[in-house]
């Protein structure tokens, strides 16, 4: 091989090396200082030392299975809130929008102009037992006076649900908006009823939308703190606070890395077990015909 | 002499012969009509007002017939093609399937199938499941659906495809795919839009010939559309030229070809020049056309077509009449005795193929023989 064929060959790589550097500064390198940290021992004020003890994960864990169960629940129950409600509005969108779509599409955006904070902090204020929802509710004896939607666990999966409902909708709307609509014809031409076309084609064909979709929703929501924290009580804890409270508020590094990591962990089987089931493959064939 | 040199392949033989001067008349529909369109208009909404897509479009199509719609860019083809569909309603006017009324009627309740000029396959389903899927909305026995499609796939010449996917075949396997996808539920009618337009010729000229061979097969009517020429004379049975969505001529694509009935179907069919000349005189059955130089130009009265006002009453032959009302556009120029009066008519409009290297070989076929000596 002559020497410019061989740099005809690298290129690809140094173009990708900004990346590459990227990630190991901002991803690779974070990820095994905290796992070094996480298999460390002692106390912010003894200092900590290498270990390689793995009594972190199993302390935590027995700790607070409760609050990593109730997030694996409360982000699946957002998730599947989210597709409900978002996959009829990017239907919608798509397929009914029109001349209108793209002013749609910005209302959809338009909340994320809004810092995340403030719009869960003004559901506090809209649910709060004196706030927008709940004074003329109770002065009308609609419900009871100690009637109550904040710290409830409602209250956090709407939150979730609330907070990430564009992150359905988006990816489900692209993979809507690519189906050719002479597919809809054809299926209406070859005697498919409006549901049997929905069933057979718009729905498998919008498949790789709703897994993209899934994943930016489910992620994100089991593994937030701001709607519990706003939005929550005492009994709606979920693992993204206990880990920031470790971390920030007890100051036990190690705990939290070791949380962090059964976080990470759980959700990477979670969706690796999502993509074998759905046949991934399958989906990104679709995605790319 | 008979000097027939043409930029476009003569049409098939057999359409009509031995009718070298005389307007042929239109072959009719046959005995059943298997679409009939009286009187379709549609106009579409849209931002700067309303576009008339299709202009009052009276046809009939019989039964088991290869019929064309053959016509430029954007003159209603596909318009037309889609309200026989299903998939637009004509804003006026009837169309009858097989004598029942069916505007209103949605597409999967008609007994006709299409074949989308995309194809429009199911790209998450392999040939098989394509071409099984009307059969399965259907409620066709599993079984029988079995047999059906693997029998169509046969007839298309893809056995051994049935488990690919589309993006897996060629364009000229895709577009057999759609063809068996629609015939397969043994439609009464076949609709097809433009199905060969995105191959390459060679290709293209071969499925012109599946597409009739399987027609003569299965024997369904075909409605095809296209704005080539080459392919509606080669193979349809009858065809309609349309313009700016009314139809300019009716007829066998023999007739269309030696009879352009308008101006634009002369230009639009073959290569053309225009002469417009005075009428010198009318010899028999023939004009003489003022060339304004010594040559005498001649044209078959009935094949050159008359400027100006049309006679009030003329004796045409038993058919021609109905040639003419089905495409009531122009008037061909007439043998002057048929003329009341024994008018000539002032003006002509020659239309003659102008081919590469000869400077007017004739599509009127002029005859050269019958040249003026100068004086
Ligand atoms: N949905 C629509 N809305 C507005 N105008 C339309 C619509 N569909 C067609 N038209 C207009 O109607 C006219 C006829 O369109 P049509 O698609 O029938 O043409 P066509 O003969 O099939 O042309 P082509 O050979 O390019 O496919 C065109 O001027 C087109 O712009
Ligand atoms: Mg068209």
């Amino acid at each position: 091989m002559t020497r410019r064929r061989l740099r005809g060959r690298l290129t690809p790589y140094w173009l990708a090396l900004p990346g590459w550097l990227w990630l190991l500064i901002f991803f690779v390198i974070p990820t095994l200082v905290m796992l070094s940290l996480s298999t460390q021992s002692g106390s912010i004020e003894t200092g900590f030392r290498q270990t390689f003890d793995v009594a972190n994960y199993s302390q935590t864990w027995s700790q607070f299975h409760v609050q990593f169960i109730r997030s694996i629940v409360y982000g699946l129950i957002a998730t599947v809130l989210c597709l409900t409600i978002g996959y009829p509005v990017a239907y919608w969108i798509a397929f009914r929008g029109g001349a209108r779509k793209s002013s749609l599409l910005f209302l959809i955006l338009l909340p994320f102009f809004v810092s995340f904070v403030i719009r869960t902090q003004s559901w506090n204020f809209i649910l709060a037992d004196n706030g927008l929802l709940l004074t003329p509710l109770k002065s009308g004896h609609l419900v009871p006076q100690d009637f109550h939607i904040l710290a409830t666990s409602t209250a956090v999966v709407g939150g979730l649900a609330y907070n990430f409902l564009p992150f359905m909708i988006l990816p489900v709307y692209v993979a809507l908006e690519r189906i050719d609509p002479a597919l809809l014809e054809a299926s209406a031409d070859l005697y498919a009823s409006r549901t049997a076309a929905f069933l057979r084609v718009v729905f498998p064909l919008s498949l790789p939308g709703v897994f993209a979709g899934v994943l930016l929703t489910f992620v994100p929501a089991a593994s937030d703190y701001v709607n519990a924290s706003i939005l929550g009580g005492a009994k709606t804890t979920m693992i993204g606070n206990i880990i920031q409270t470790e971390y920030f508020t007890n100051l036990e590094y190690n705990k939290a890395a070791a949380l962090s990591f059964i976080l990470m962990a759980a959700l990477l089987i979670g969706v690796f077990a999502y993509a074998r089931a759905l046949g991934t493959e399958d989906v990104f064939e679709v995605a790319a015909g | 002499m008979d000097v027939q040199t043409a930029a476009v392949p003569p049409p098939r033989a057999g359409a009509a012969e031995g009718s070298e001067v005389s307007a042929e008349p239109a072959p009719s529909a046959g005995p059943g009509s298997a679409i009939e369109l009286v009187g379709i208009a549609k106009t579409f909404a849209s931002r700067r007002g309303t576009v008339a897509a299709v202009e009052r479009v009276d046809l009939v199509i019989g039964e088991g017939e290869f019929f064309s719609l053959l016509g430029p860019s954007g003159c209603g083809k596909t318009t037309t093609l889609r309200m026989i569909g299903g998939f637009e309603d004509p804003t006026e006017g009837q169309i009858l399937l097989h004598g029942k009324d069916v505007v209103g009627v949605p597409p999967n309740h008609r007994d006709v199938n299409m074949v989308f000029q995309s194809y429009a396959l199911f790209p998450h389903m392999s040939v098989f499941e394509n071409v099984a899927f009307g059969l399965r909305r259907k409620g066709v026995a599993k079984r029988d659906t079995e047999s059906r499609v693997r029998e169509m796939l046969e007839l298309v010449q893809l056995e051994g495809k049935a488990d690919r996917r589309p993006r897996e075949l060629s364009g000229g396997q895709q577009q057999r795919v759609a063809l068996a996808r629609a015939l397969v539920n043994r439609p009464r009618a076949l609709l097809l839009d433009e199905p060969l337009a995105a191959l390459d010729l060679k290709l293209r000229q071969a499925m012109q010939l599946e597409l009739k061979r399987i027609q003569r097969e299965v024997g369904i009517t075909f409605v095809f559309v296209t704005h080539d020429q080459n392919e509606a004379l080669t193979m349809s049975d009858r065809l309609v030229v349309m313009n700016a969505g009314r139809i300019e001529q009716l007829g066998s694509p023999r007739e269309v070809y030696e009879h352009p009935r308008t101006r634009f179907v002369a230009g639009f069919i073959g290569t053309s020049n225009f002469i417009r000349r005075p009428v010198r005189s009318m010899e028999g059955d023939v004009a003489v056309l003022d060339s304004g130089t010594d040559e005498r130009i001649v044209v078959p009265g009935a094949r050159g077509r008359r400027r100006g006002r049309t006679p009030r009453r003329r004796h045409g032959a038993p058919g021609e009449d109905r040639a003419d009302r089905a495409a009531a556009l122009g008037r061909p120029l007439r043998h002057p005795g048929a003329c009341r009066g024994g008018r000539v008519p002032r003006h002509v409009d020659a239309v003659r193929d102008a081919v590469a290297g000869r400077h007017l070989t004739d599509r009127v076929r002029a005859e050269r023989g019958r040249r003026h000596r100068p004086r």
